[in-house]
């Protein structure tokens, strides 16, 4: 079940990401925090029906300001239509980059509001590592947000941290932006 | 069946689902043997039958039919036994097409010893296979060519269905007694896969072959890592069934599993002692991947490595007294090694950006490492570093990615993956990097590690 719910996150993820929704409903991020996504240059001429749009209250980013944003919707609908971004990481490093700052403020932020929820910190990385190293890597890109995010004031009880090394990669591609988006910290609400 | 096997998960709460030959373990499943009646020979007569300057030849006709029934298990005998002895590299075979010259071989007291000796051959295997009762009977005979005589004959009777897995053993067979090498023809590769879709890998097997490729696991999760034990009954392999990733144990001829380590982060990248009694792992239990050991069925846990870096992917030594390993305690992933109480840290590898997934051989004749070793800002390949000579050996060439390498049983091949067809697929090859054949071809299959040679009560 939990693998058919990650597949639709996925395609989700991916269909908002292609048609730039995920620029659309994020316009409050800082841009530092953006650069690893590559952004939609062009418009696709029809709109693919994403949850977002499905979902009236899903295209907002006031969710900080909105409760129920999160309270009206599944945790399947929450995590199909994140409003947590992704952290990106380099190449072999775990190290937090100076963009992915802003995005773990605004993570905290969000955690802060919505103070019931629990989030699985996932690290993943792309594939030119090596299977059983990258499980290893991506335990220390999850940690790596975890810690921040803890640092933050965000209880630890509230956090779980998990590696998938380069076992789910975001995009299947074989290019540097794919593997840029596919270095990342992923975080999955996991209650509310 | 998979239906059965889920119904089999759900009641009885099993961690293990098994979907292996049920045969191999019933007396009916079981190949017999027995050797002929043969004539006197002169020792260890394999160790003069090298001529300088050149290999050891080998002529192996087709096997002979001895009733019209047994004609499809013949063929199958006698390509798998070609191919067998192919991969083997150990003899060069004569081709085929000059055996007319030596005349039809199916009376040994017609052998015509001169002739075969005129088309090169050293050594000649005759075999013929036929049905009875059912069953699937072939006698294989080993000439030498130059000494006229019969040196080793062998009777093999299985169910018609083992046409295969008897090839196998014939090949395995004369390997020993023709050259007194230990072959790998009846070895299994256990494997992680994602060919079942939905975002899940199982582990699988295969025959050292790439035949019969069966799943081990059905948990719709994510299954990585296997590691034989030594005496090929049970794997261990980590598994995200129940979230975080654990330690598990699957008895694979016993349809039971268990759990090895669980709890407290994430458990991984097994690997099991060649005593059988441990088993190394990768844990973050201490808030940071180190390498700890534990019993096979995970008491008595210890742990090794101290360092605020990754420590990762521990390989046995065949003596079962060192462990290599992989560490970015310098800032990149290299290759390490220490004694089992985790003394005696000494760095392997000085080459490569990125280096990982070291494998022990097991030979007695060489003392060799491979790991995957990234040169530059390329691909991955694999190389071997020799303990002798101290130095390191390429093996693939910048074809895809080529990680995961594992040792055959003596030593002489390696399997490991490539994405040099575009996905992740599993290839074998020679210690000195020829000889590649790819065994998978669909999905993406990875982790691949070869099995012992199996007990002949198997």
């Amino acid at each position: 079940m939990r693998w058919i719910l990650r597949i639709l996150c996925l395609s989700a993820l991916s269909l908002s990401l292609g048609c730039g929704g995920k620029s659309e409903r994020a316009p409050a991020t800082t841009s530092g925090g953006a650069s690893n996504l590559p952004r939609a240059t062009t418009t696709t001429p029809s709109r693919p029906t994403s949850v977002a749009e499905t979902d009236p209250r899903g295209g907002e980013i006031s969710a900080v300001s909105d409760p129920d944003n999160i309270y009206g919707r599944t945790l399947d609908e929450i995590n199909a239509d994140s409003p947590l971004r992704d952290v990106p990481f380099d190449f072999d490093s775990a190290v937090l980059l100076e963009s992915a700052r802003p995005i773990l403020d605004r993570t905290a932020e969000w955690l802060q509001s919505y103070s019931t929820v629990t989030l699985l910190v996932e690290g993943h990385c792309d594939e030119r590592g090596t299977v059983e190293y990258n499980l290893a890597l991506g335990e220390r890109r999850a940690t790596a947000a975890y810690n921040y995010l803890v640092s933050l004031g965000i209880p630890a009880s509230r956090l779980k941290t998990i590696s998938y090394g380069k076992e789910f990669p975001l995009d299947p591609g074989h290019t540097e932006s794919a593997w840029a988006r596919n270095r990342r910290a992923h975080f999955e609400v996991t209650s509310k | 069946m998979r239906h059965l096997l889920r119904a089999f998960l759900v009641m009885g709460g099993v961690l293990v689902a098994l979907v292996l030959l049920q045969n191999r373990i019933h007396s009916a499943g079981r190949i017999q043997e027995e050797n002929l009646p043969q004539q006197p020979s002169s020792g260890d007569w394999y160790v003069n039958i090298a001529r300088p300057g050149r290999p050891v030849t080998m002529a192996i006709p087709d096997f002979e039919i001895g009733t019209s029934d047994a004609a499809e298990a013949g063929k199958t005998l006698s390509e798998v036994v070609w191919n067998d002895m192919e991969f083997a590299s150990i003899y060069r075979l004569i081709p085929k097409r000059l055996y007319s010259i030596a005349g039809n071989p199916a009376d040994a007291r017609k052998i015509d010893f001169y002739q075969w000796e005129s088309i090169g051959a050293d050594i000649l295997i005759r075999a013929v296979s036929e049905v009875q009762r059912d069953r699937l009977v072939t006698e294989v005979r080993i000439y030498a060519v130059l000494a006229q005589e019969m040196v080793f004959g062998k009777r093999y009777d299985g169910p018609l269905s083992a046409a295969r897995r008897m090839a196998h053993r014939i090949t395995d067979d004369i390997l020993l007694q023709a050259g007194n090498y230990r072959g790998i023809n009846q070895t299994k590769l256990a494997f992680a896969s994602d060919r079942r879709g939905e975002q899940s890998k199982e582990i699988y097997l295969m025959d050292y072959d790439g035949f019969d490729q069966k799943p081990l696991t059905a948990n719709k999760s994510l299954n990585l890592t296997p590691t034989w034990s030594p005496d090929g009954r049970a794997l261990a392999y980590i598994s995200y069934r129940t979230g975080q990733p654990s330690l598990y144990r699957a008895f694979i001829y016993e349809g039971r599993g268990d759990t090895i380590v669980s709890g407290g982060g994430m458990t991984f990248s097994p690997a099991w002692s060649p005593d059988g009694k441990l088993i190394a792992f990768t844990s973050t239990r201490d808030g940071n991947s180190e390498i700890y050991v534990s019993n096979a069925d995970g008491g008595d846990m210890r742990r090794l490595t101290h360092h605020g870096a990754i420590d990762t992917s521990p390989a046995w030594s065949p003596t079962g007294r060192e462990i290599a390993f992989t560490s970015d305690r310098t800032g990149a992933p290299q290759i390490y090694a220490m004694d089992t109480e985790g003394l005696n840290l000494r760095r392997i590898s000085f080459e490569g950006s990125y280096n990982d997934s070291a494998s022990w051989s097991p030979s007695r004749e060489y003392s060799e490492l491979s790991y995957a070793s990234r040169i530059e800002r390329g691909p991955f390949d694999i190389v071997i570093y020799d303990f002798q000579t101290k130095q390191t050996r390429q093996l693939t060439t910048g074809r895809g990615s080529n990680e995961s390498a594992d040792w055959s049983p003596n030593g002489l091949h390696l399997v490991f993956t490539s994405t040099r067809t575009g996905t992740s697929q599993i290839f074998l090859m020679n210690r000195d990097g020829s000889n590649p054949r790819q065994l998978t071809r669909e999905s993406n299959n990875t982790t691949p590690q070869w099995g012992p040679v199996p007990g002949q009560d198997s």
